[in-house]
């Protein structure tokens, strides 16, 4: 914070640069009403299998462009208006670069082009919302570091020295966005547009959920609460409720929410403690988040009349309660039992689409009527059509919610259900699907709702910016230009508040490394000295002068550096451990081998094709799944799988341990027409497979990248790729051909396919030989 | 009792040690944030409401 010595003031007016985010408006409705409708065409292909249109419009491929462009091009660009338009009037500074603006804004659409066309052609890293190959990464990645550079600019450039509330969610998700999306994009090239993740099996699993859930925590969330904590007031005419709770809000929240990714990985073969921590830190989370939305609901005390006939406070409000509703179900849905059952089920679908549809989508529909009329200087065409897509919306959402709620506790249920004797009351997995079949029609109709909703804002908006002209804000601002004295980083680095935290943090390091006894005393001591310095800083805090947080808040470097420690603390305490698990740790047999050529080339396929968006490869730890799939998994079964494919949904069974429970013939004829060998399947055909050959002029070069991440290939295995490809080729067509499949091309997609399904659950040595069962073709 | 806890796995220490650190600082925070001066806080809280008013 800077001292005025002298009352040398300047009168100076600011006229922002509003251009920017008109265009981030306009990208993120174009392109939220593409990512609903590609939405929306998923949902009927579950329905409805007819409506995959091989090989590019599948399930498989769609899926993933659905969450992409809903994600990172409609929130996305819906945050980066929010962040241009409140930033530059909260520290009144125009954005120093224009040009960098523009090169956000075009480099980012570009970026969602690409993502556009690589991922229905099958290019994908096959990590979910980490899709995109590696050099559309590294193209993220810079065009994060610009808008980076023009935001701490503009910070450092602002002529209010306190940094509002919502400032500190943006640069907790600057910071953090950046950590994730470079440390979960760690891989290897083969080739250009083609790469392996850096690691593999459990570590995979753990990095990527830590990266997907946080990219819910600080991509959909922590920003969308700075947008709350700007536009709610302004919104409603009056400042935020608690802004005591705020600053408790935001540091809880970061702090907590970046522990929370092993709640997706309950009850699977990550190590245990791992599990518990994603559990215990994602039960916390309930408080921090609650108290955001108690915040955000309670500035509307007063003004509950205006949220009747005010459309943009209807939308806010209702998105805050709908963040409240999700932030309850996501805790309950992080305790292992409750896990049990919603796990890989809709129920979790539905939990994430009341906060996509709900808090996001409305957030960004009441910012974009606020925002929309001042930017064109004009007020909004209609607020009886805004109306009407608030209502349309909220009943989508609503019977999107709840069809998803009652077809995943469903499917969970019949899972799980087993008759006197222990058996499997379902034991065919069609059957359950068949039971849901009604919720996924009722699901489409809510989420064409939402998406006819959304059509109408881009039509009100639209006529709105057609009636009007663009306008920039400005404002005036009284600016001391007299020589100013910053406080030194050493006066807030060695203030008392974190005397006194590192004090405690030596105590609770050393209880975790001493005897019983001992941790004891030291546990006492951090307690006692917590509370007694706690007690020692009130009464000695001269309240003339600003207080130590206050201090922190008008640097913003040093802001920044404190929000980079509280994410770090939990991303290397949770990480580190895990990523130096060793092959005896997890106990890797002697005779376990990576995959061979073929079975890699059908594992590239399988990833390609997106088969992870409706199958798992994880058995989880219960009896009633050991009953379904066999014995759960474990680490070691997916040690060289770069990269993991243990999966969050199951539309179609497990296929952890698929190796071997079917013929050849089964497979092949169940990937040419699944309903033939499967009636009731919802799966997409893929009879292009049987046309498509596999080039096995680059498979060598896949295995040399696999062993540069530590698959133990060696080189006379590499060196022969080609050729043990081709011969395990031969073997299966002509299995195929003897069980009367007909002429098999042994160079084919789909015997590639079938043979990586066949090593599935399988060490090398005894996976099943090339005639693999003669078992029945019924499922 | 922590050699028990950590029989399972002793790399339980660092969530041990870092939900520590985090309730330390929590408690720390949370009551500097409560006493501070009301007017402190609303005047920090008003910031959004001074920048410009174009019509809607």
């Amino acid at each position: 914070m800077k001292m005025t010595t002298h009352a040398n003031v300047e009168t100076r007016r600011i006229v922002y640069n509003d251009s920017i985010s008109r265009w981030f408006v306009g990208a993120s409705v174009v392109w939220g009403i593409v990512g609903m409708l590609v939405g929306a065409v998923i949902a009927l292909q579950l329905a409805f299998w007819q409506a995959n249109l091989p090989p590019y419009l599948t399930f498989g491929r769609l899926r993933p462009l659905h969450t992409n462009a809903v994600i990172f091009a409609f929130v996305g660009n819906m945050v980066f208006a929010g962040v241009y338009y409140s930033t530059q009037r909260l520290v009144k500074a125009r954005l120093p670069s224009d040009a960098l603006a523009k090169l956000h804004f075009w480099g980012w659409q570009l970026v969602i082009v690409a993502a556009a066309i690589t991922l229905p052609l099958g290019f994908t890293q096959g990590k979910e919302y980490a899709e995109l190959e590696w050099p559309i990464d590294i193209a993220i990645a810079i065009v994060w570091v610009i808008f980076a550079i023009n935001f701490f600019w503009t910070l450092a450039r602002r002529t209010e020295r306190h940094l509002y509330v919502a400032i500190w969610f943006y640069i907790a998700t600057i910071i953090t966005v950046a950590v994730l999306h470079v440390v979960n994009s760690l891989s290897i090239p083969v080739s250009g547009l083609k790469s392996y993740s850096l690691f593999g099996g459990a570590k995979d699993a753990l990095v990527q959920w830590w990266y997907g859930h946080n990219a819910v925590a600080f991509f959909l969330t922590t920003p969308i609460l700075g947008i709350m904590y700007y536009f709610l007031p302004k919104a409603a005419d009056r400042p935020v409720y608690s802004y005591r709770l705020s600053v408790i809000h935001f540091w809880s929240l970061i702090f907590v929410y970046i522990w929370a990714g092993p709640h997706h990985l309950l009850n699977t073969a990550l190590p245990d403690w791992a599990q518990t921590l994603g559990m215990v830190f994602s039960v916390m989370l309930w408080a921090p988040s609650w108290g955001g939305m108690l915040n955000g609901l309670l500035t509307l005390k007063g003004a509950w009349g205006q949220v009747r006939t005010d459309p943009v406070l209807k939308f806010l409000a209702a998105a805050v309660t709908f963040y409240g509703m999700a932030t309850f179900e996501g805790p309950l849905l992080s305790i292992k039992s409750v896990n049990g059952l919603a796990h890989y089920t809709d129920w979790i679908i539905g939990h994430v689409h009341s906060g996509a549809l709900g808090w996001n989508g409305f957030m960004a529909a009441g910012m974009f009527y606020w925002m929309v009329p001042r930017l064109f200087g004009t007020s909004l065409h209609s607020k009886r059509l805004a109306d009407m897509h608030f209502w349309v919306s909220t009943f989508g959402i609503l019977l999107y919610v709840a069809s998803m709620w009652v077809s995943g506790i469903t499917q969970g249920l019949m899972w799980r259900s087993t008759d006197a004797n222990g058996a499997l009351l379902y034991p065919n997995f069609v059957e359950t699907l068949n039971a849901i079949k009604p919720m996924y029609w009722m699901r489409l109709v809510g989420g064409t709702l939402y998406l006819a909703g959304m059509i109408m804002m881009a039509y009100n908006l639209a006529r709105t910016a057609l009636a009007g002209k663009p306008v920039d804000g400005e404002a005036t601002v009284v600016v001391e230009t007299t020589e100013e004295r910053e406080t030194p980083w050493a006066e807030i680095l060695g203030g008392k508040p974190v005397i006194l935290v590192m004090v405690v943090s030596v105590f609770a390091a050393t209880m975790a490394v001493v005897n019983n006894e001992a941790s004891l005393v030291f546990a006492l001591l951090a307690v006692v000295t917590a509370i007694l310095g706690t007690i020692a800083l009130h009464l000695a805090a001269d309240h003339a002068k600003p207080s130590w947080h206050r201090l922190l808040e008008g640097r913003a470097l040093l802001f920044t550096s404190f929000t980079v420690i509280a994410v770090l603390a939990g991303g290397i305490a949770e990480l580190v451990p895990s990523l130096l698990v060793t092959p005896s740790d997890a106990k890797l047999t002697a005779d376990a081998m990576p995959y061979r050529p073929l079975e890699l080339e059908g594992r590239d396929i399988y990833v390609r094709e997106g088969c992870y968006t409706c199958h798992s490869q994880m058995i989880r730890t219960f009896d009633f799944e050991a009953k379904r799939y066999g014995d759960p998994s474990t680490m070691a079964d997916s040690y060289y799988d770069h990269p993991f494919q243990w999966g969050s949904k199951r539309t179609g069974p497990d296929l952890a341990r698929e190796g071997g429970k079917y013929p050849n013939l089964w497979h092949y004829r169940h990937l040419l027409d699944p309903r033939e060998v499967s009636p009731g399947s919802n799966m997409p055909p893929f009879a292009f497979l049987a046309t498509r050959t596999v080039d096995l002029e680059g498979t060598g070069r896949k295995l040399r990248a696999l062993r540069s991440v530590g698959v133990p290939y060696e080189a006379r295995q590499i060196e022969g790729a080609p050729e043990d490809a081709e011969r395990q080729g031969r073997q299966i067509a002509k299995t195929l051909q003897d069980d009367g499949a007909g002429g098999v091309d042994p160079r084919s997609e789909i015997v590639a396919l079938v043979a990586y399904l066949q090593r599935l659950g399988k060490s090398h040595d005894d996976a099943p030989p090339a005639g693999a069962g003669q078992a029945s073709l019924t499922p | 009792m922590n050699t028990q806890l950590l029989s399972h796995s002793p790399l339980l220490v660092l969530p041990l040690g870092a939900t520590f650190l985090f309730l330390s600082v929590w408690v720390v925070a949370a009551i500097r944030v409560l006493t501070r001066s009301r007017l402190e806080m609303e005047t920090a809280a008003r910031i959004p409401l001074e920048d410009d008013h174009a019509p809607r």
